[in-house]
């Protein structure tokens, strides 16, 4: 298993692709953290808020990353001919398909790794760094994970590469509608039922009441728990839909 | 004589009318008083909430009223977005019966460094009467311990050790392309 | 051996591709495996190395039972698919050293075994170039490479020949002829060249619409069918023809 992991970080994280993907999220977090200097109105921001708004577009990045990756691993091995001969191995699918979480995995510690001097910028001369990165990996690592999870989930059901990555961008939106709308919109409706079940929503409000609030650990933990559910249901889907890997007759 | 009179009746009761005017002024129809905080000295991220009492000192009942906090920006002369406040929300009392006194509770977190006036409105959907308590200071202080330097260096840095990764990967490829 | 015993597909919506197939592949064989198009060959072979679970029937590979997930029975076969796909970005050495490591080759042997197969295939002096760039022709040496490299003693070559110039085909079957007759891996292959099948095949079978029509060995089918088909020297085409083909038109 471990070549075939090692084959997946090779393909997706030090891959041409991939380095150029770092780049650019690299040039994105520079741009975000330069303005929080140079522009007027984000300068006057508490530097708790802008330590929050810096996780918030970390963690918006890294999911819509891992999902576009997640959504193409196992339907790109279809598409390009190549996960016949992966599954004629003695590998089972479960190991196949852990292999792609650790490929995921690994890309988003290095985008969780390129933010590190950011974060150290941001939080100069606070103590906030360690509780930063408690959240980082502790809340953001579930709630990417989980949504990198669905999206292989949804490659494994769905042959088609394109028609994954919609389905898990739209789940993406989905759960993150709470985020666009005013506080007014979020207290009733469809919006209001959103709001309560999703975990973006819930990664959020973890992290005002974590970074901002400071409220006790059953409070946090109990704002957590729609994440910690997400990856639960993730889990289970992806398990589920590794079992299903098959092929019909002459496809 | 019947001119003089008039004169004399008509200065009388503009007296009776300013004299009521005072009167309205130094008790309204209805009274909104901030009672907590009488004022904010923090910084931004700080969270409250902002108590108010509202009397209807009228015979009247006051049916579906809104009470809800404003803010104007003194150090940039200019009003707030609340919702950047998440206190875009106000409350509703639907009854206020005559001489009765309700309080309410408005959540509000200051996220801008300035200086404010923030004061509480109330007014009801059927009459276009609109009551206001006193404003209260509010002071929030820039924190920002943020260097601008550091953040230079991390700007231009990160991106150009990354860079410069792209360049060692594009190279062994094309090693192996001419392989 | 493989031992296929009422084999049967038979999809939700009712299609049966395979229909009660029995065959035996016996040690040493090359196994020609012929149809028109959709007769059931890729879900036979499919069924045959576990990749899809039969409706019914059993397949039993060296006396072991074929399941999906099976890793014994993966060691013991080696399979290319029909339109098999490769690792663009990996060089041809890395892509077998991938699948050397992937069937649990030994570490102390993987190096030398790649060597060993991509001298076997002819591709050692090109072994260090991006995949992506290769030929067809030499993807599929590649290809026939990675097939072999876990030492498999039965291989599925599913239209190993398929787009490649005259040459490119003569190369492949010598490859396939070499491998049973030096090696001695039993070959089990499906083809629309029954030029080719009946040149390196000793055993073949005919199948349409999921039922196998005809099976044994080759000069045995050939003696059986001079009678039939009224022919002193009847070649593989002519008795494919003879059986497969629609009493009003005929495909392949």
């Amino acid at each position: 298993m471990s070549s075939l992991i090692k084959k997946e970080i090779r393909e997706h994280v030090f891959s041409r692709k991939g380095v150029w993907i770092f780049f650019a999220i690299a040039i994105l977090f520079s741009g975000l953290t330069y303005s929080f200097v140079s522009v007027k109105e984000l300068s006057l921001l508490a530097q708790v808020e802008v330590n929050m708004t810096f996780m918030k577009a970390l963690i918006g990045i890294s999911i819509l990353v891992s999902i576009i990756l997640g959504s193409t691993m196992v339907s790109g091995e279809r598409e390009q001919g190549t996960l016949e001969s992966l599954l004629l191995t003695p590998l089972s699918k479960v190991e196949i398909i852990l292999s792609k979480v650790i490929g995921i995995l690994v890309f988003w510690l290095i985008i969780s790794a390129i933010s590190l001097p950011y974060f150290y910028a941001l939080t100069y001369g606070t103590n906030m760094l360690p509780t930063i990165l408690a959240y980082l990996y502790l809340i953001g690592l579930p709630l990417v994970i989980s949504f990198s999870l669905l999206s292989l989930a949804f490659s494994t059901w769905i042959s088609s590469s394109k028609n994954a990555t919609l389905l898990s961008i739209i789940l993406f939106l989905v759960t993150a509608i709470p985020m666009f709308l005013s506080t007014t919109m979020k207290k009733s409706g469809f919006a209001h039922v959103i709001d309560l079940s999703s975990p973006v929503s819930a990664s959020m409000l973890t992290l005002k009441d974590w970074l901002v609030n400071k409220l006790s650990f059953l409070t946090i933990f109990l704002d957590s728990l729609p994440v910690l559910g997400f990856l639960v249901i993730s889990i289970i889907c992806l398990f589920y839909a590794s079992k299903k890997m098959d092929f019909l007759g002459g496809e | 004589m019947l001119k003089k009179a008039g004169i004399v009746l008509a200065i009388l009761l503009g007296f009776v009318i300013t004299g009521q005017s005072a009167m309205a002024m130094a008790q309204p129809n209805v009274e909104v008083k901030v009672i907590s905080p009488q004022q904010v000295k923090d910084y931004p991220g700080k969270e409250t909430t902002v108590k108010a009492q509202i009397t209807n000192h009228t015979s009247q009942s006051i049916k579906d009223m809104v009470v809800y906090i404003t803010m104007a920006d003194m150090g940039k002369k200019w009003t707030v977005n609340l919702e950047d406040y998440s206190a875009d929300q106000p409350q509703q009392v639907k009854e206020l019966k005559p001489g009765e006194t309700k309080e309410i509770s408005l959540p509000i977190r200051f996220v801008y460094t300035s200086n404010y006036y923030l004061y509480v409105t109330a007014t009801s959907a059927h009459s276009f009467d609109v009551y206001s308590s006193n404003g209260i200071p509010i002071e929030i202080m820039g924190n920002t311990k943020i260097n601008p330097t550091i953040i230079q260096v991390v700007s231009i840095g990160t991106p150009l050790l990354i860079l410069i990764l792209v360049g060692m990967n594009f190279r062994k490829t094309k090693k192996r392309r001419i392989a | 051996m493989i031992k296929a015993t009422n084999l049967t597909k038979q999809y939700d919506n009712g299609f049966v591709a395979v229909d009660s197939l029995n065959l035996q592949v016996n040690k040493g064989d090359i196994y020609g495996f012929l149809g028109p198009n959709g007769a059931g060959k890729t879900t036979t072979i499919r069924m045959l190395n576990g990749l899809i679970e039969p409706s019914n029937g059993s397949v039993t590979i060296e006396g072991k039972v074929v399941k999906s997930e099976n890793g014994s029975v993966s060691k013991l076969i080696g399979v290319l698919p029909e339109s098999h796909g490769y690792y663009n970005w990996m060089t041809g050495r890395e892509y077998l050293h991938l699948f050397a490591e992937l069937y649990g080759v030994e570490k102390t042997r993987r190096k030398s075994r790649v060597e060993e197969v991509l001298d076997w295939v002819g591709m050692a002096g090109k072994a260090d170039i991006l995949i992506g760039q290769y030929s067809r022709g030499m993807r599929q040496r590649i290809g026939i490479a990675k097939t072999i490299v876990h030492e498999p003693s039965i291989i599925f070559l599913d239209e190993p020949t398929l787009g490649l110039d005259p040459q490119g085909q003569k190369d492949i079957q010598s490859i396939i002829t070499r491998l049973n007759q030096e090696q001695n891996v039993t070959v089990f292959i499906t083809s629309h060249l029954l030029k080719e099948i009946s040149e390196i095949c000793n055993r073949v079978a005919i199948v349409k619409q999921g039922k196998l029509l005809e099976e044994g060995y080759l000069e045995e089918l050939i003696d059986g069918y001079r009678l039939i088909l009224k022919n002193e020297n009847p070649t593989l085409e002519d008795i494919f023809f003879s059986l497969t083909t629609d009493e009003v038109g005929g495909n392949i």
